[in-house]
C-alpha cells in the first residue's frame, strides 16, 4: 500500500496545480484538453451563473455535469491497485561507465529477465557490463524500502536501436543485494497492436525521475501527437532522468517507451527555461520548459525486435510474436505514406477508387438514370446516421481545408469547439424549456410532448442548416440526419432562412465570390417566403438534387421551376475541394455517395421530375442486372435443394431434366414457388408474382428457368 | 376372377397410359397422381394397391386400395387445390372394408419464416361407407413444416449418398359429420384430434442426381381421438400402424414394387375396423 499514498499525493498535487492557474501543468491541460472546459468549482459557479442555472440542477442532473465538466474522470479503484501492481516490475538503472558512476535511468522488465530501457542510457554492450538494475527502490512511510539489485548479462542479450532509442538486455537472476527473487517483480508485456490510446486521452508514468525513489505522474498527462510514425507525443510533468520509463494508458497497459523531452525553443533555436530566459546548461534540466515529452511506439519496438533483433538472439522468439498487421508493418519499415495535409484532407486518388467501385453496378455513368442512382443511393445508405450535428458534421464532414468550420450561407468561421459547446448550450436550454413547459401542464400526451419539443427545437435549432428543411419531411429519418444536406451554419443564418425555399431574386445580386472560404457578414435575401443564400449555392444546389434523388418525392417543394434553378446554380459553381472532403468523408460514415458531387454534369443527365412521381419508377426497376446465367443458377439450385442437396452444384442438372423426376410433394412445390418469387425479387423490385399453378406445369427444368426469367422483367 | 382381370387392366393400362418417351410432360403427367389414399398430404399417399391379402386363419381374397388425385389450375402463389376420389375395398381380412370418397384437396404455406416453412394440408369431401350404409360429410386439416433442408418432408442423403433418409409429421384434426347411417347410433358429428409420424429409408438404386429407390423401409403411425363425439358409439383413442418394406420393380415414370407390410389398428373414416395383418402386394405409384 506504499504506492497508494503516492498515487494519493499525486491526486492532490494535481487538484492543487489545477487550482493555480499559472502554473505550467494548468497551461499545458488546458492547451492540450479540448474537453476540458470548465475544471474547478469557481469556473463551475461562473459557468452557472452566466447561464442562469442553480447549482441544484447542477447536483442533481448527470447529463448536465458531464456537459458542464466536460468529460467524466472517474476510475474504478482497480486502477490504483493495479498501477501498483505494474509499479513493481519499474526499475532504477545504475548507470556505470569504465569511469565509474555516470548517473541514473529508469527501465523495466518486458519478459522474465529480459528488461528494456533506452539506448542512450545503455548505448554499448559495455555500458549493460558494468551497470545494474535496481528494483523496489520506493519510499516507504519513513524510510526507504530494501532494495535489490541485479547484474546485467550482455553476453547472452544485448540489443540495441539507436534509431529507436531502445536497449533490451538479460538480468540475471542472482542479486548483487537483496534477497527478493526477481521473478517477483513481475514483466509487462508488450502489446503490438495499436489503438491502445487516443489523442487527448491521459497517460501515466512510473519512474525513476532523476535517479529518486519511484514515482508516478498520474493521470495528469495527455497524449498529444499520435501522427508520428514510430513516436508518440504526451504532455506530463515528467523530469529529465527518467528515460527508460514506461508510459501507460488507463489500463496500465505500455503505449511507449519514454525517451526524451521537447523543450521549448526561442526564434534562434535556444532552449527557454521555465522563466522564459534562455536555458543555461547551469540551471539543470529541471528549469527547461519541457513542451512535450516523447516516447517510442511499443510497436515498432516489437517489429523491431521480432524482425532484427531475433536473427542475432533466438530466444527473443519465446517471448515476442512477430506482428501481422501489414498496415502496421508498412509503417514501421516507412513505407506508410507520407500524405501532406492536403492528401489528408482530401485522399483523391483512394477516393477516385472508391467512386469506381461505387458506381461499377449501374454499368458506367453514362448508363446512370434516375432509377438506378436512386437504387443505388439507397441501397448504400446502409448506416444511416442520427441527427446530431456535434458529432457527426463538425468534427471532420464539415471541416474546411484550414480545419475551421464555415456557416454555409454567411461563409463566417468558428472551430468545431465553438460549435460543439454552442450546441451543447441549445441542448441545455431545450431542456431547461422543456422543463419548464412539463411544470405547468396537468396531464400530458404523448402527441403534446413532440409538439412541444418540435416547438421547442425549431425555436432553439443547432448551428446546422438542413439545406433541405426538416419541415418538409416532418423531421423523418433517416432524411434528418443525412449528412449530404446538412451543413453548419449559424442560428442567426438558420433563423433567417426559416423553412423557405432557395430562389432568386433579380432585384437581388448577392457577391458573387463562389468561394467558402471568404467570410460573408449576411446571410442572404428573403421575401414572399422565398430564401436566396448569399454563398454557396451551387453547394446547396447540389446537396438538395441528392435529396430528390435519394428521397423520391419526399418533398413537394421544388417543382419544374425550382429544380432548373437548383441545376443552374449547380452548373454555375465547381465543384470544391471542400465538397469532395465532405462527400468522401459522409461515404465513410453512412456509405453513399452524393453523384453530383463525383459527376458534376450529371445534373442535365437525370430527369427529377420523377421525383414528383411517388415512386412510379421505383417501383418496377432493376436491382441488379440481369444475367441468365445466374438466374438459371439459382433456379437449378432451389431446385437441388428442396430435392435434397444441401450445397448443390447447379451444373450438375440439366436444363431437359423432367421435374417429374423428383416427385416433389404439394409442400415442396409450394416451397418451390416462393423460392422462384425470391429469385424474381433479386434482380427487380417488382417482378410478376409467379403462382403455384405455373410452376407445377412445368415439364422439364429450362421451363423453371425461362418462368423465372419472365416474371422479371 | 372380374377382380384379377380388373387389377391387372388398371396396372398395365396405367403404365402404358404413363410411359413417356420424350423429355417433357404432359398435363397429365403433372396434375394427375394415383395412389392408395389421398388423406391428408402426399406422404399419406401410399401406393395404389392391387394385391392379394393372407388374413389370419382364412383363405385368400382380393383387395383395391386407390385413390385419385386432379390437381386444379390456382391462380395463388401459396395454395394447390386438387380433386380426389378414392376407392377402398377389402374383403380379405377379418372385417370387410368397402368405403369410397369424393373430396376436394388442398395444400397451403401458410407461414414462411427465416428457416421454417409452415404447411396446411387436408380436404373436404363425401365419404360413403357400404359396409356401414352410412353417409359423410368429412375433411382433414393437417399441419406440418419443411426445414431448409431435410429430413422434415424433404429428402435427407446420407453421405454416401447411397441412401436417404425422410422425416414427415403432421398434427391436426379430422372432422365428420354422418348424417345417414343403416346403424342410427353412428349418426352424429365427430372431431378428432389426430397425429401421424412417418418415416421412411431408402437404398438407393443408382447413384444418379434423382434417383429411384430399390429398398424403402418405412414406418407409419396415426394416433387419433373423438374428442368431439355426438353418435351414439364410443371410439376413444384409434390408432394404425402400418410398417414394412417395399422392393421396387420398376422406377420412372411409373413405380411398381412389391412390398410387404405390418398393418396394425383402424381407421373410422374409411370403414377399417380395428385388426391386424400382414399384407404382401404389388404396389403401383405414378
Amino acid at each position: 500500500m506504499k504506492t497508494l499514498s503516492l498515487f494519493l499525493d499525486q491526486i492532490n498535487r494535481a487538484t492543487n496545480r489545477q487550482q493555480d492557474k499559472t502554473t505550467l501543468s494548468v497551461k499545458k491541460s488546458v492547451r492540450t484538453n479540448r474537453n476540458l472546459t470548465v475544471v474547478n468549482p469557481m469556473q463551475i459557479s461562473d459557468y452557472l451563473g452566466q447561464h442562469n442555472f442553480s447549482v441544484g440542477q447542477f447536483i442533481n442532473d448527470q447529463h448536465f455535469q458531464e456537459r458542464v465538466i466536460g468529460q467524466n474522470d472517474l476510475l474504478d479503484v482497480c486502477f490504483l491497485r493495479r498501477g501498483e501492481e505494474v509499479a513493481r516490475s519499474v526499475c532504477r538503472i545504475h548507470i556505470h561507465s569504465d569511469t565509474g558512476p555516470a548517473g541514473f535511468g529508469t527501465g523495466f522488465l518486458i519478459a522474465p529477465q529480459i528488461l528494456i530501457t533506452n539506448h542512450h542510457i545503455l548505448p554499448t554492450n559495455e555500458s549493460a557490463q558494468h551497470s545494474s538494475a535496481e528494483f523496489n527502490y520506493e519510499e516507504e512511510e519513513a524510510s526507504i524500502a530494501q532494495v535489490s539489485l541485479y547484474p546485467f548479462n550482455a553476453e547472452k542479450l544485448f540489443y540495441t536501436n539507436e534509431a529507436l532509442d531502445f536497449t533490451i538486455v538479460w538480468v540475471d537472476d542472482t542479486a548483487i543485494e537483496g534477497t527478493v527473487p526477481l521473478q517477483q517483480f513481475g514483466f509487462l508485456p508488450l502489446i503490438a497492436e495499436q489503438g491502445k490510446i487516443r489523442e487527448g486521452e491521459a497517460v501515466s508514468i512510473i519512474q525513476h525521475a532523476d535517479g529518486a525513489p519511484k514515482q508516478v505522474s498520474l493521470r495528469e498527462n495527455r497524449l498529444a501527437d499520435l501522427s508520428l510514425p514510430q513516436f508518440l507525443r504526451y504532455i506530463t510533468d515528467k523530469k529529465s532522468g527518467s528515460s527508460g520509463a514506461p508510459v501507460f494508458n488507463d489500463h496500465w497497459e505500455v503505449v511507449a517507451l519514454h525517451h526524451t523531452g521537447i523543450p521549448r525553443y526561442n526564434k534562434n533555436g535556444q532552449i527557454l527555461n521555465r522563466s522564459g530566459n534562455v536555458w543555461d546548461y547551469a540551471e539543470g534540466e529541471l528549469q527547461i520548459d519541457w513542451l512535450e515529452n516523447e516516447g517510442v511506439r511499443i510497436s515498432s519496438i516489437i517489429y523491431d525486435i521480432t524482425t532484427n533483433a531475433n536473427k542475432r538472439f533466438p530466444l527473443l522468439s519465446r517471448f515476442f510474436t512477430p506482428i501481422t498487421d501489414s498496415s502496421l508493418i508498412a509503417r514501421e519499415i516507412g513505407e506508410a505514406s507520407t500524405e501532406t495535409a492536403e492528401e489528408l484532407y482530401y485522399p483523391q486518388l483512394a477516393d477516385e477508387e472508391d467512386k469506381k467501385k461505387y458506381y461499377q453496378d449501374i454499368g458506367g455513368i453514362d448508363q446512370a438514370d434516375y432509377a438506378n442512382l436512386q437504387q443505388l443511393l439507397e441501397s448504400s445508405h446502409s448506416r444511416p446516421v442520427s441527427y446530431q450535428p456535434a458529432k457527426y458534421v463538425y468534427p471532420t464532414v464539415d471541416l474546411h481545408p484550414d480545419g475551421l468550420l464555415r456557416s454555409i450561407y454567411s461563409g463566417k468561421t468558428f472551430t468545431v469547439e465553438e460549435l460543439r459547446l454552442a450546441d451543447e448550450g441549445v441542448d441545455i436550454a431545450r431542456k431547461l424549456r422543456l422543463m419548464e413547459w412539463s411544470k405547468n401542464v396537468q396531464t400530458t400526451s404523448r402527441e403534446d410532448y413532440r409538439r412541444e419539443l418540435k416547438a421547442i427545437e425549431e425555436a432553439l435549432p443547432y448551428n446546422c442548416e438542413h439545406v433541405v428543411c426538416q419541415s418538409w419531411f416532418d423531421a423523418r429519418e433517416p432524411m434528418r440526419g443525412d449528412l449530404h444536406h446538412l451543413f453548419a451554419c449559424e442560428s442567426r443564418c438558420n433563423s433567417f432562412r426559416n423553412n423557405h425555399p432557395y430562389d432568386d431574386f433579380e432585384e437581388y445580386k448577392p457577391r458573387p465570390t463562389w468561394s467558402v472560404e471568404k467570410e460573408m457578414l449576411t446571410c442572404g435575401y428573403t421575401e414572399n417566403d422565398r430564401f436566396e443564400p448569399e454563398n454557396n449555392k451551387g453547394i446547396v444546389a447540389r446537396a438538395t438534387l441528392y435529396f430528390l434523388l435519394r428521397y423520391p418525392n419526399a418533398i413537394s417543394v421544388y417543382r419544374k421551376k425550382g429544380i432548373v434553378l437548383l441545376k443552374r446554380w449547380a452548373k454555375e459553381q465547381a465543384v470544391t475541394q471542400y465538397e469532395k472532403h465532405r462527400n468522401r468523408e459522409i461515404f465513410l460514415l453512412q456509405g453513399n455517395r452524393n453523384p453530383f458531387v463525383d459527376f458534376p454534369e450529371l445534373v442535365d443527365q437525370i430527369d427529377f421530375q420523377v421525383s414528383n412521381e411517388r415512386r412510379a419508377v421505383l417501383s418496377g426497376f432493376p436491382k441488379k442486372t440481369k444475367a441468365a446465367s445466374e438466374v438459371a443458377n439459382d433456379v437449378k439450385r432451389a431446385i437441388l435443394m428442396r430435392y435434397g442437396y444441401p450445397d448443390p452444384d447447379p451444373s450438375s442438372i440439366e436444363d431437359t431434366k423432367l421435374m417429374a423426376d423428383f416427385e416433389f410433394s404439394n409442400n415442396q412445390y409450394l416451397m418451390l414457388t416462393a423460392v422462384f418469387n425470391d429469385i424474381a425479387r433479386k434482380y427487380h423490385t417488382k417482378p410478376r408474382k409467379i403462382m403455384v399453378s405455373e410452376v407445377l406445369a412445368c415439364g422439364v427444368v429450362k421451363d423453371c428457368i425461362d418462368l423465372v426469367n419472365t416474371a422479371i422483367p | 376372377m372380374k377382380k384379377v382381370i380388373l387389377s391387372y387392366f388398371l396396372l398395365f393400362g396405367s403404365i402404358a397410359a404413363f410411359s413417356q418417351t420424350s423429355n417433357t410432360s404432359s398435363w397429365f403427367d403433372t396434375h394427375v397422381k394415383i395412389r392408395q389414399s389421398m388423406e391428408t398430404a402426399e406422404f399419406k399417399e401410399m401406393p395404389a394397391q392391387f394385391q392379394i391379402t393372407l388374413p389370419k386363419g382364412d383363405s385368400s381374397s382380393w383387395l383395391v386400395n386407390v385413390g385419385v388425385s386432379m390437381k386444379l389450375n390456382s391462380n395463388s402463389t401459396r395454395w394447390i387445390s386438387s380433386l380426389i376420389a378414392e376407392y377402398h375395398r377389402n374383403t380379405l381380412t377379418v372385417a370387410e372394408q368397402h368405403n369410397m370418397q369424393a373430396s376436394y384437396g388442398f395444400s397451403g404455406l401458410i407461414k414462411r419464416g427465416a428457416k421454417t416453412a409452415w404447411f396446411l394440408n387436408g380436404n373436404a369431401g363425401y365419404t360413403y361407407d357400404e359396409v356401414n350404409r352410412s353417409h359423410s360429410l368429412a375433411g382433414n386439416f393437417l399441419f406440418t413444416f419443411m426445414g431448409e433442408r431435410g429430413p422434415i418432408n424433404t429428402y435427407k442423403f446420407m453421405p454416401d449418398t447411397g441412401s436417404r433418409f425422410y422425416v414427415s409429421p403432421f398434427v391436426g384434426f379430422q372432422i365428420q359429420e354422418t348424417m345417414q347411417a343403416f346403424d342410427k347410433a353412428n349418426q352424429g358429428f365427430l372431431l378428432r384430434p389426430l397425429f401421424t409420424f412417418s418415416v421412411y429409408f431408402d437404398i438407393i438404386r443408382k447413384k444418379i442426381l434423382t434417383p429411384d429407390p430399390l429398398l424403402r423401409l418405412a414406418v407409419d403411425y396415426t394416433g387419433r381421438t373423438d374428442l368431439v363425439n355426438s353418435t351414439n358409439t364410443t371410439e376413444g383413442y384409434t390408432h394404425l400402424l402400418q410398417s414394412g418394406f417395399e422392393w421396387f420393380l420398376i422406377g420412372k415414370p411409373i413405380s411398381v414394387s412389391l412390398g410387404g407390410s405390418f398393418n396394425y389398428g383402424s381407421d373410422p373414416l374409411r370403414g377399417l375396423a380395428k385388426q391386424q395383418y400382414w399384407l404382401l402386394s404389388l404396389n403401383l405409384y405414378k
